[in-house]
C-alpha cells in the first residue's frame, strides 16, 4: 500500500467509491477551488493507471516500500508489549 | 517517573498510557486523580481517566477522550503529554514550553517554527478553575492490535471484540446510543441516493465503520457515555486523525431552528433526509428535515459551538506562528491551517454525509434528553494531515510529525480551556446527587415519594457528611448512573416493570438502608414511631396509586384524558 494524494472534480472523487482497492481518508478532503478538491488515500501502486483514467492527479507521498520501512523502524523503537491477563 | 518526563518518542503501548496516568496520580496527588472503570475490555484491559483540578465547587467541566480509533496514534500519546505539561507547570510555576522545531512535510522541505509557549498564568487559571477530565486511550486493545508487528499501512480502526462470521471489531464511533439504528431515523433511500450505496454505519461486522451488534454494545462506549452521564460535563472534546478539520455539532443532520425537528421525535422517523439544504435529492412536497439545535439566549448554543471550534483553530494557527497569527500564505500559517465546519457535511465531495453513533452526538444529545445540562459543546478534532502520514505519523526528530500534531493539540486545547474558564460558566446541572433517584422517582412516580425522600436525604445530608461518605456517595453516583438514565426512560413508559422493580428491588433497598441508617432526620416529628408510621401510610397510598397505574389503562386512560403519570 502507497500513500497518495488525489486531486480531481467533484463528480470524479464521489466515484472514487467503486474503487475496491483505494482507502479514502475521508477527513483529509480539502478543497483546491473551483470544483477541484484534494484528498489522500491509499492503494497499490498498481492501482494509479486506473485512477488517472478516471480523471484523477495522483502523487505518490510514499511509496510502498517506504511505508514499509517505516513501519519497520517503529516496530523496532516500542516498548515490548505486555502480556494479555 | 519522576518530572520532568521525556519527550515522547514512539507510540506508548496501552500499559504504558495505563501506567503514566497512575504515576501522574500519584505523584501529584492532589491535583490528579485517577478513577479505573470497572469494566474490561474485551482483551481484559483495565481503562482509568485522571481527572486535574485544584480545589472544588462547582465550576466548569471538560472531557477529552483519545484513541478512539486504534491506528490514530497521536492523540493519546499528545494527552499524556499534556497531562504531564500541565501538572509539572502548575507544580514548578513555569511556563509550558515548546522550542522552535522543524518539521518536514512528506514530499516537502522543511518548515521552521518559533518556540511557543503557554503561559504559567493560564495554567494557573485552569488548573483552579475546571475540571478537567483526560481519558486518552479509549481503545486499548485496538490500540495493542494496531502496533503489533508486522504494522498494517492503512492500519486498524476499531476495537477487536469477535463479531459475526468470525469478524472482529466494531467501530467505537459508530457505536454510541445517538441514532445508532439509522435506519429508524433516516429515509434510507433519500440518504443513498444522495452519498452512494453507503449508509450513516455500516452493518457489516467486516466493515471498518461497523456500527457492533447493539448500541453501545461495546464496553469502551459504555466507559465513554458513563463519564458524559454522571459528569456535570460542559465541553467534550474526541481528538482523532486525520485531516486538519475541527467538527461541531451536529453530525446527524443539517442544524436547524425547529423545536420539533429532534432525534428524539418519532414523528419523523424515517423520514429524515440526512441532505444539505436546497439539494436536489430531496423528493417532491417533503420539508427538509434540520436537526434542532437552539440558537437562543443565554446559551446560543449554535453560535457558540462554532466559536469554540474557531477558537482552537486559531489558536493553533498562532501557536505555529510562535504565539502570534502567521501572515496567510507563509508554509506557517498553509501547514497549520485547520478547518472548523459542521460535522454532519463537511465530506460532502468525497460521499461523506450524516453519521450515527458517534461520541460527539452522543454527548450533545445529552442536553436535550436533560435541559439542565445545557449548554453542553462538544467536538472531534482530526489533527494531522496526509503530509504528516495520516494516522501512523513519524515521532522522530526528523521529520517531526508527532512534535508538530502534539504541539498543535496543546495549542487547541488550551485555546478552548481558556476561553471556558474567562468566559461564563456554563450553567452546571443539577449535582449529580439531587438526580440519582431517577430510577425510584420513575419507579414510584413521584419525586416526593417518601422512599425517594429519604434516598436523597441519605445521599445528600448523611452520606456527604464525612469524607468517607462523600467518596461512598460519589461512588454509588457513578455506578448508579451508568444506567440509569436508560432504565428510568424505559421504566416511564412500563407501569408493569415499574411494579416490578419497585417491589424487587427499590422497597428492599431503602428498607435495609432504613434498618442501616435509622429514619430520615429532617422529617423526624418529636414523637420518633410515629414518623415510621407516617411514612408507612403515605408509601401504602403510593403504592395503591402505582397498583392502579400498573394495572393497565382504564376508561378515563382509553380517552386519552389520564396518563401513567
Ligand atoms: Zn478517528
Amino acid at each position: 500500500m502507497a500513500l497518495l494524494q488525489i486531486d480531481a472534480t467533484s463528480e470524479v472523487l464521489t466515484g472514487l467509491s467503486e474503487v475496491e482497492e483505494l482507502y479514502v481518508v475521508k477527513p483529509s478532503l480539502e478543497s483546491l477551488g473551483a470544483d477541484r478538491y484534494r484528498v489522500g488515500g491509499y492503494a497499490a501502486e498498481s492501482v494509479i493507471p486506473d485512477l488517472e483514467a478516471r480523471g484523477c492527479v495522483v502523487t505518490v507521498m510514499m511509496s510502498t516500500d517506504a511505508i514499509e520501512r517505516f513501519n519497520r523502524q517503529v516496530e523496532d523503537s516500542i516498548a515490548p508489549s505486555s502480556p494479555d491477563v | 517517573m519522576p518530572a520532568p518526563y521525556p519527550d515522547i518518542k514512539a507510540p506508548l503501548l496501552p500499559h504504558q498510557i495505563e501506567d503514566a496516568l497512575a504515576d501522574l496520580a500519584v505523584t501529584f496527588p492532589t491535583l490528579c486523580t485517577r478513577t479505573v472503570f470497572a469494566g474490561k475490555t474485551f482483551k481484559n484491559k483495565s481503562q482509568s481517566y485522571i481527572k486535574i483540578a485544584k480545589g472544588g465547587g462547582v465550576r466548569p467541566a471538560v472531557l477529552v477522550t483519545g484513541g478512539v480509533h486504534a491506528r490514530e496514534w497521536a492523540p493519546p500519546d499528545a494527552l499524556v503529554t499534556l497531562a504531564r505539561n500541565l501538572l509539572v507547570a502548575y507544580t514548578t510555576g513555569a511556563d509550558i514550553g515548546f522550542p522552535a522545531m522543524a518539521v518536514t512535510p512528506v514530499g516537502g522541505t522543511a518548515v521552521t517554527y518559533k518556540p511557543w509557549a503557554i503561559k504559567f498564568a493560564d495554567v494557573k487559571g485552569i488548573v483552579e478553575n475546571l475540571d478537567l477530565y483526560l481519558f486518552p486511550l479509549v481503545n486499548p486493545d485496538g490500540r495493542e492490535f494496531d502496533l503489533t508487528p508486522p504494522i498494517d499501512a492503512i492500519g486498524w480502526r476499531k476495537n477487536v471484540s469477535p463479531q459475526a462470521g468470525g469478524n472482529i471489531g466494531v467501530d467505537l464511533n459508530r457505536n454510541f446510543d445517538i441514532i445508532w439504528k439509522f435506519e429508524d431515523y433516516f429515509d434510507v433511500p433519500v440518504y443513498k441516493s444522495r452519498y452512494g450505496n453507503t449508509t450513516p454505519a455500516s452493518t457489516d461486522p467486516a466493515a471498518d465503520t461497523y456500527r457492533g451488534p447493539g448500541k453501545h454494545s461495546e464496553q469502551e462506549t459504555k466507559n465513554v457515555e458513563s463519564l458524559l452521564d454522571t459528569l456535570p460535563i460542559g465541553y467534550y472534546v474526541d481528538v482523532h486523525m486525520a485531516g486538519r478539520n475541527i467538527l461541531y455539532s451536529w453530525g446527524l443532520e443539517e442544524n436547524g431552528d425547529v423545536p420539533t425537528m429532534t432525534f428524539q421525535n418519532a414523528v419523523f422517523n424515517g423520514t429524515r433526509d440526512g441532505l444539505p439544504k436546497g439539494d436536489s435529492k430531496l423528493p417532491v412536497g417533503r420539508t427538509d428535515y434540520q436537526e434542532y439545535l437552539p440558537d437562543d439566549p443565554p446559551h446560543r448554543i449554535r453560535s457558540r459551538g462554532k466559536f469554540g471550534a474557531d477558537i482552537m483553530r486559531d489558536a493553533i494557527l498562532r501557536s505555529a506562528g510562535g504565539g502570534a497569527l502567521p501572515a496567510s500564505g507563509t508554509p506557517q500559517w498553509t501547514h497549520s491551517l485547520y478547518v472548523s465546519g459542521q460535522s454532519a457535511f463537511l465530506y460532502l465531495p468525497v460521499g461523506g454525509g450524516p453519521n450515527s453513533g458517534c461520541s460527539d452526538d452522543y454527548a450533545c444529545s445529552r442536553q436535550f434528553l436533560n435541559p439542565a445540562r445545557q449548554p453542553l459543546f462538544a467536538y472531534t478534532l482530526e489533527m494531522g494531515h496526509l503530509e504528516e502520514q495520516f494516522f501512523h505519523c513519524d515521532y522522530r526528530d526528523v521529520p517531526g510529525h508527532f512534535r508538530k500534531i502534539n504541539r498543535e493539540i496543546h495549542a487547541a486545547l488550551f485555546g478552548l480551556f481558556k476561553v471556558v474558564v474567562t468566559s461564563a460558566q456554563p450553567t452546571p446541572p443539577e449535582p449529580p446527587l439531587q438526580r440519582v433517584c431517577l430510577i425510584a422517582t420513575a419507579t414510584l412516580g413521584d419525586p416526593a415519594h417518601p422512599d425517594v425522600r429519604y434516598l436523597r436525604h441519605l445521599r445528600d445530608e448523611r452520606l456527604r457528611a464525612t469524607p468517607a461518605g462523600a467518596k461512598a456517595a460519589d461512588l454509588l453516583d457513578r455506578v448508579y448512573y451508568s444506567f440509569s438514565p436508560a432504565v428510568a426512560r424505559h421504566l416511564e413508559g412500563h407501569p408493569r416493570a415499574r411494579a416490578i422493580v419497585r417491589a424487587l428491588v427499590i422497597r428492599p433497598l431503602v428498607a435495609a438502608l432504613r434498618r442501616l441508617f435509622g429514619p430520615m432526620a429532617p422529617d423526624r416529628p418529636p414523637d420518633p414511631p410515629d414518623d415510621g408510621k407516617k411514612q408507612e401510610q403515605a408509601q401504602e397510598q403510593a403504592d395503591a396509586r402505582e397498583r392502579r397505574q400498573a394495572d393497565g389503562p382504564g376508561p378515563a386512560q382509553a380517552d386519552g384524558q389520564g396518563g401513567i403519570r
